[in-house]
């Protein structure tokens, strides 16, 4: 039997938990999301994932447009993309649910769209409404042509990987980013690293401080345009896995951004990373989960069917060795859900939905693009307006729990990737034919979930906080600054 | 061909003069071996033999080393914590001369490499696929081994089973019936090449290998793992003690310092008796080393990689490597759940 071919199982029997809280209409939708990810994995991934991994090895700069080019009739580059910008206007579980099917296909080929996704995400949690008709716009007319337009998120530096993504480590970080403040805009100089998507994106969502020597208090967000004079490619690194989606170094030197192209407010950087890693951490336990499940799923198929694995299958080490594979992929997946749940009942995705926002969502596209109503979106009372906006649909206790449920799923979904893989691996051994070099991939690719998007170190300390204390984080949200605006939201409340 | 122990000081010298060699020789090269580039291989293989670990083994009057299997650990492990695939290829190459006769050994020349080629008994994977017969009153082989590691461009190769028990095959590199091709994909132990073998009524000479055979691979292994571990915790800790995080080296931040900590205590647990490896017939020692070693290797390069967070799933780093050479011994010549398995057997009365 052919991993292709394992049986097609229903979100609702997977997790029956969910039919409690979601429509037999939701889950309908689910299940097609769910079946659409299958056949593009099935179709374009799985038969090449092993090939774009050997061409990359050879070459990192190598990069496949053409399987991204097929993604886009499946909608997966609009999918974050929220629906008044052409997008789908899908959160973190319709994200995470794809996630788990692509990476069941090939991770390197899912983490494209996933590093996409995460270039979108501070646009949605920060924006607003500001980039609606700019680039989020863009991205969903050149899906719709067939044309591949790739988003990428750039926060690590050289010398700062754990902390950007933690508040304290960032107040005594050694951040060598800067964004200064000029006429019209800003200039950024430095460097970042590891940046998924970095050498292919046409936009970049970057996170540089305006005051080093204050890097927590001023961070903020800036939506870079990589054709801009200053910015250059310096090198693509050599993975160990996952090597369809590029990890490169980028470098900036006195890039211009316009004022309008700053998302968010200035000094929101940090609280647009929390945010962003609220979101995105959930979805890379369902990277790690649908890893597990590609591994389990070609050893079970391999077991079965390959004449060398004649008899492995009637060994009791071999079917407990599945059965604990199984557990740990469907505890993985139960936990991914509930972040993302999370995210969009309780969390910051509750902004998203707020009666102001889906008012803004009326107002048909072509007033929306006139330049006085651009000028408006992006003008610093609109800023702030979202900012209380976020502020008021959740609290700061809320967006806590929110982020350290993300990284419970992140953290322990990585570790049964790596755990199951490796289990797949040993169960079949170096004799095992062409499904080694498969299930090798596999936990090659696994490694990273492991290490992006913070350390499972890092992510266990946000579940001691968030979850075991019980603290708050305040960075987590934007600041409130502005007493008009909170008199406002108090006005527009649900 | 039995052969007495080095003493302590010979023991120590012989460890210093493998280890400068591989400071020197091997390290520089790894990356470039990781690329199973051969030319790079056969510069480091020259340099094996003029080490003489290439026939370590083989009696003084054989033209090898003389050393005894127990000796052969240590200088395994140095040369591992350079590069587990060349570590790998002297141990096969080794364990290949020392299962043929005398006469046979004696006529291999020095500039041959040969492969043991290890064949896992069931239930592992890829036991029923060779089988022994006979034609014209000599033994042929039909069937095929997959990833018999090392065997790609050895001058010949020696088939044998993982039990210690049973015997062996000798197959010349140009024996009819015969067709090597590079296994695809070989992630781990790169210098050490793979092979895909077939044979179709290929010629053989049946041998009885010296029973210290099998369980000298397994030793090795042993050995190979423990100085890929060493290396790993050297990169881990050195690049602890300069990475800073949150303004202080990341080996002050608790949740580093445990995985530090736990590399430490597993290689304190491994250390190598001061007299070597355990002798000729402690297969279920050599085992139990083998199973025990390679586990906590893995474990270790797992680790070292989380260490060094991004930078350590680059290749740059040279720590992932040891990742995939740490699963390979684990996975090598069987996996270890099977190992276990046969080790049961063993202690059972």
């Amino acid at each position: 039997m052919d991993a292709r071919h394992a049986p097609v199982t229903r979100l609702a029997e997977a997790v029956p938990g969910l039919t409690a809280s979601y429509s037999d209409r939701r889950m309908r939708t689910l299940d097609r999301l769910i079946e659409r990810a299958r056949e593009f994995g099935d179709r374009y991934v799985r038969p090449r994932a092993l090939e774009i991994d050997r061409q990359v090895e050879l070459d990192p700069g190598h990069f496949d447009w053409d399987i991204v080019r097929a993604g886009t009739g499946y909608g997966l580059l609009g999918l974050p993309v929220p629906r008044e910008a052409g997008g789908q206007g899908t959160l973190a579980l319709e994200v995470s649910l794809s996630m788990e099917e692509l990476c069941a296909a090939c991770p390197g080929v899912a983490n494209i769209f996933g590093a996409h996704g995460l270039g979108i995400a501070p646009l949605a949690v920060l924006g607003g409404t500001s980039h609606w008709e700019g680039v989020l716009r863009e991205i969903t007319d050149a899906e719709r042509q067939g044309r591949p337009l790739l988003m990428a998120a750039a926060i690590t530096e050289p010398d700062a990987g754990t902390d950007v993504e933690d508040p304290d480590l960032m107040r005594m970080g050694h951040i060598t980013t800067h964004a200064r403040r000029v006429r019209g805009g800003y200039r950024l100089s430095g460097t970042k690293r590891f940046i998924s998507n970095g050498n292919v994106a046409r936009w970049i969502s970057v996170f540089m401080p305006t005051d080093p020597r204050r890097p927590a208090e001023t961070a903020s967000a800036f939506l870079v345009d990589t054709r801009s004079d200053g910015f250059a490619v310096a090198r693509v690194e050599h993975k160990m896995g996952q090597r369809a989606c590029p990890a490169a170094e980028l470098n900036f030197d006195d890039v211009f951004v316009p004022e309008e192209l700053l998302i968010g407010r200035e000094g929101d950087g940090l609280a647009g990373t929390m945010m962003m890693l609220a979101l995105s951490r959930g979805p890379v336990g369902a990277i790690a989960t649908g890893i597990a499940r590609g591994a389990y799923e070609r050893l079970l198929a391999w077991l079965r069917s390959d004449g060398d694995a004649d008899g492995l299958l009637e060994r009791q080490e071999v079917q407990l060795a599945l059965a604990t594979m199984h557990e740990e992929i469907h505890l993985a997946r139960q936990a991914y859900i509930d972040a993302a749940t999370a995210f969009e009942t309780a969390g910051i995705g509750r902004a998203l939905g707020h009666p102001a926002a889906r008012v803004a969502g009326l107002v048909p596209p072509a007033i929306r693009r006139r330049p006085q109503v651009r000028r408006w979106t992006s003008s610093a009372t609109a800023r702030e307006l979202f900012a209380a906006l976020l502020r008021h649909s959740t609290s700061e206790r809320q967006a806590t729990r929110s982020l350290a449920l993300s990284s419970l799923a992140k953290a322990r979904g990585a570790d049964v990737a790596v755990r199951v893989t490796g289990l797949a691996l040993e169960v079949a051994g170096l004799g095992a034919g062409p499904v080694r070099a498969e299930l090798e991939k596999l936990w090659r690719d696994a490694k990273l979930t492991q290490i992006y998007e913070g350390t499972n170190q890092l992510n266990r300390l946000c579940v001691y906080r968030g979850l075991s204390l019980g603290d708050t984080t305040p960075e987590v949200l934007p600041r409130a600054r502005n007493g008009r605006s909170r008199r406002f939201m108090n006005r527009a409340r649900p | 061909m039995s052969v007495s122990p080095l003493n302590a000081s010979e023991r120590r010298e012989l460890v210093e003069v493998t280890a400068d060699f591989a400071r020197r020789r091997l390290t520089p090269a790894a990356r470039t071996l990781d690329d199973g580039d051969g030319a790079t291989f056969d510069e480091c293989w020259a340099g094996v033999r003029e080490l003489g670990l290439g026939r370590a083994l083989l009696p003084e009057s054989l033209g090898g080393a003389g050393l005894a299997t127990s000796d052969l650990a240590a200088p395994l492990e140095e040369v591992a914590r350079a590069d587990g695939g060349i570590a790998l290829s002297v141990l096969l190459g080794n364990a290949a001369l020392l299962a043929l006769p005398p006469e046979s050994a004696a006529i291999v020349l020095d500039s041959e490499r040969w492969a043991a080629v290890v064949v896992p008994d069931r239930p592992a994977v890829g036991a029923r696929a060779l089988r022994i017969g006979t034609h014209a009153g000599q033994p042929t082989l039909n069937g095929h081994i997959r990833m018999a590691l090392g065997a790609l461009g050895a001058d010949g190769i020696v088939v044998l089973g993982n039990a210690g028990a049973g015997g062996a095959y000798v197959v010349a590199r140009d024996a009819t019936g015969c067709a090597m091709q590079p296994t695809t994909a070989q992630m781990g132990l790169r210098a050490a090449r793979a092979a895909d073998i077939e044979f179709a009524d290929t010629p053989v000479q049946a041998v009885t290998p010296a029973p210290q055979v099998s369980t000298l691979i397994l030793w090795g292994v042993a050995a190979i793992a423990r100085g890929i571990a060493r290396r790993a915790y050297e990169i881990a800790s050195t690049y602890a003690e300069t990475r800073l995080q949150g303004g202080v080296p990341i080996i002050e931040h608790g949740a580093v310092r445990s995985m530090l900590a736990s590399m430490v205590a597993r290689l304190q647990d491994g250390r190598v008796p001061a007299s070597g490896a355990p002798g000729v017939g402690d297969h279920a020692g050599a085992l139990a080393a083998k199973v025990r070693a390679t586990d906590d290797a893995l474990e270790i390069a797992i680790d070292a990689v989380q260490v060094l967070g991004g930078s350590g799933y680059m290749r740059e780093a040279g720590v992932e490597k040891l990742m995939r050479d740490a699963r390979y011994c684990q996975l090598y010549p069987e996996p270890n759940w099977v190992a276990r398995d046969r080790l049961l057997d063993l202690d059972r009365p």
